[in-house]
């Protein structure tokens, strides 16, 4: 088999004891690898019903068959657990060096379940306890680089704070929590090392592939990733009136000019850098605050700027670097603050921070890091808390299932409102994309209807195919076609016969096994849904005034979209497609 | 016109033979008949005249004959909103990395279509081709609905954004 080792690595905490598990060459066929691979494990590992943060829970990473070869953007790796956020899957994905070597390892996936006995790290399958328990991520990295490549939690994963995340090299494994159920685990870092090189069935197409897509990576198509970075969505974002301000009360921010990258580059832009093996250099290094330095995404300037009031760069910046220090997703972590902001501002929490206090929201973050006074009552997310506080706040809570909501207007981006509500991992961009519906132009962006909801599909289909081979979605505009390109890649790589029309079978696959998933851990068609909120106010501001979604047309999509998947009106798997996913038994719960 | 309708019955202007239902004045008397035929799906104002005895009034007799010309194709329309604003202007604002390879942010512009518009500006963009816009840019008309068809007029007070294609991230 080229491409594959054909293993998944099993390593029980508890026990301390390590299994090497074959995975059917016919199973990484139809799932290929990150996070269709885990996605097939995790229905294997995890026991149905089973709480996320419980010592049988699975923590699974997948590696993919592109990982290793010199495809542009080929190095990353998918982290995949049940979410302590969301009670259902949680895929979330990371790149760089951790995904080459740990390939590297001789297998296609590490799955850990079980608890170690006291604070540890994992080094190339060896349990030790460690006294680097209470450190930063990246004092982390550095005590342990010279041992391999390693992913690690911050002191938010130690204390299981929901939304957690897992970092490795300065990135972020960032949403669901998946930080929580390693804290959980008492792993505090894992490190890979390896020098087991899979086969690749036709070397020299691979390296002509990869020149072409190297080419291509360079060109207008992945020109606004390199030159600005995620960060230059912000004032479009606003000048569209879609950039959620103050917990998503507006979508137009006053203060939007200072913390867009369009104003902050040129005065504050440090350097530039991109993962391994990587062409496209999206990250953008901004200093703040004197000589610091901190990687800015989109997401983590309106999570910590807009969505909180706040329109200082260097406090929004310095709110970025804290949560990248103690490994908080910066999504959950900024809306769940902006949360507690509303609901002080109706009198609902007490002690709670005011829209546009940079200083509180970055005395806030420590605190929930640390579970300590405020904190504690969010570290669990804003759904929990709203639980807690009753009344209306759920209806203004900023979730899904549990998951905050990303940088996204619901109003004013209507397709992308079905993508939130029906997003396996809760509300979520980056598995859904149906933002592109909105922006093609191809649809009123702001009247959201049946058709919006078959457009959705593809852009989903695409995410599923992209994060299973795994390449990075900022390349997707360099293809023509992405199934019939990403066939040829694989086939030189693994030397089947695939064609485009059966990776997108694999797309469609991928997405209904995560459906499945959730199906069986409780999903019900009442979590397709979005607070009340957006189904009954409507946008006051700027290009989006009087944009407005109700509930009837919201759930219009919902079936729309769920038919054009091939699924009951209400969301529910067909019995051929659950056999077509070859789960077992588990999974027909 | 107005002073016809004292006389209770709709009145049309009327030029080379065709009647111009919208440059014409109707009774309120007429609503209940306007409901019947909205109710009846027969949309077009004509049946609307067709259904009431209504005056028609020849277009050089209006004050301004100009208001029922046709204006059936972006090059009309443009060509009016000259005639009447010679001065007429609209916005082309870059966002987004436009904006960074184009050195500024915003400026007038003289009315036209949207791919005179983009053509005209110095941008340092290829931003045109024989097919369209480019698809790594995107415009909109006043940040509300997207274009891409660059026969699309813009008119006076109009804003025109250009903005990269790919969001996310």
């Amino acid at each position: 088999m080229h491409g594959y080792h054909g293993v998944y690595l099993r390593y029980d905490l508890t026990r301390r004891r390590a299994e090497r598990i074959s995975i059917p060459e016919d199973v990484l066929r139809r799932y290929l690898g990150g996070v269709g691979l885990a996605t097939w494990i995790l229905h294997r590992e995890c026991p149905v019903g089973v709480e996320p943060l419980a010592e049988r829970a699975p923590l699974v990473f997948a590696f993919s068959p592109l990982v290793g070869t010199p495809l542009t953007t080929s190095a990353k790796f998918a982290v995949v657990a049940k979410s302590p956020l969301t009670g259902l899957l949680c895929d979330a994905l990371s790149s760089s060096h951790f995904a080459i070597e740990g390939k590297q390892m001789g297998v296609d996936a590490l799955v850990f379940v079980g608890r170690a006995s006291e604070p540890s790290v994992w080094v190339a399958g060896q349990l030790e306890a460690t006294s680097l328990w209470g450190s930063e991520p990246e004092a982390v990295e550095v005590e342990l680089a010279a041992r391999g490549r390693v992913a690690c939690i911050g002191k938010a994963g130690e204390n299981q704070v929901r939304y957690a995340c897992i970092s490795n090299g300065g990135r972020h494994a960032g949403r669901g929590g998946l930080g929580a159920v390693m804290g959980s685990k008492n792993l505090k870092a894992i490190v890979v090392r390896g020098d087991a090189r899979t086969s690749r069935a036709d070397s020299k197409a691979v390296v002509r592939a990869s020149r072409d897509l190297s080419r291509r990576s360079f060109g207008p198509a992945t020109a606004k990733y390199r030159e600005l970075g995620t960060a230059g969505n912000l004032l479009t974002f606003n000048r569209l009136a879609v950039l959620p301000t103050r917990n998503f009360q507006t979508s137009v921010f006053d203060e939007a000019s200072a913390l867009s990258a369009e104003e902050l580059q040129p005065l504050r832009e440090r350097a530039r850098r991109s993962c391994a093996s990587c062409t496209i250099g999206c990250e953008h290094i901004y200093s703040f605050a004197g000589d610091r330095e901190v990687r800015v995404e989109y997401e983590s300037l309106f999570a910590l700027g807009s969505l909180c009031g706040v329109g200082d760069p260097d406090q929004v910046l310095a709110a970025v670097k804290r949560c990248d220090e103690l490994g908080l997703d910066t999504i959950s972590t900024g809306a769940t603050i902006a949360f507690a902001m509303e609901c002080g501002e109706r009198g609902l929490l007490r002690g709670a921070p005011h829209f546009g206090d940079g200083a509180a929201v970055l005395e806030l973050i420590d605190l929930i890091a640390e579970r300590s006074g405020l904190g504690a009552e969010l570290a669990d997310g804003s759904r929990a808390l709203a639980r807690r506080l009753g009344g209306a706040a759920l209806d203004f809570a900023p979730q899904v299932k549990g998951l905050e909501l990303p940088g996204y207007e619901p109003r004013a981006l209507q397709t992308m409102a079905l993508g939130l509500a029906v997003g396996t991992r809760g509300a979520d961009h980056n598995r859904s994309g149906a933002y592109e519906v909105d922006f093609s132009g191809e649809v009123d962006r702001m009247r959201g209807a049946e058709e919006h909801a078959q457009r959705a599909v593809q852009p989903e289909d695409r995410a599923a195919l992209l994060d299973s081979l795994i390449l990075c979605k900022f390349l997707r505009g360099a293809f023509d076609d992405l199934e019939v390109e990403a066939a040829e890649l694989l086939a030189d790589v693994t030397g089947w016969d695939v064609s485009g029309p059966e990776l997108a079978q694999v797309a469609k696959r991928v997405v209904n096994a995560r459906k499945a998933f959730n199906i069986r851990e409780g999903w019900s068609p009442a979590d397709d849904t979005l607070p009340a909120r957006f189904l009954s106010q409507p946008l006051e501001q700027g290009a989006a005034r009087g944009a407005s979604l109700n509930r009837a047309q919201l759930d219009g999509m919902i079936t729309a979209y769920n038919r054009a998947r091939g699924w009951s009106s209400e969301g529910y798997l067909s019995a051929a497609d659950l056999d077509e996913l070859g789960l077992g038994r588990e999974s027909r719960a | 016109m107005a002073q016809l309708l004292a006389c209770g019955k709709a009145v049309a202007a009327e030029s080379e033979g065709f009647v111009e239902t919208l440059c014409a004045v109707y009774p309120c008397a007429l609503a209940p008949v306007a409901t019947d035929l909205l109710d009846a799906g027969r949309m077009r104002p004509l049946f609307l005249l067709e259904a009431a005895d209504f005056l028609r009034l020849p277009a050089a007799e209006l004050c301004d004959p100009r208001a029922v010309r046709g204006l059936n194709s972006p090059a009309a329309y443009l060509a009016a909103v000259r005639e009447v604003e010679p001065d007429a202007r609209a916005t082309l604002e870059l966002l987004g990395n436009a904006r960074c390879s184009a050195g500024w942010s915003a400026r007038e512009v003289p009315v036209g279509t949207l791919g005179e518009i983009l053509a005209g500006a110095e941008t340092g963009l290829e931003l045109c081709t024989e097919q369209g816009l480019v698809k790594h840019y995107l415009a909109s008309l006043d940040g509300r609905e997207f274009v891409r068809d660059l026969e699309l007029p813009v008119g006076s007070g109009e804003t025109v954004l250009l903005l990269d294609a790919l969001a996310g991230g």
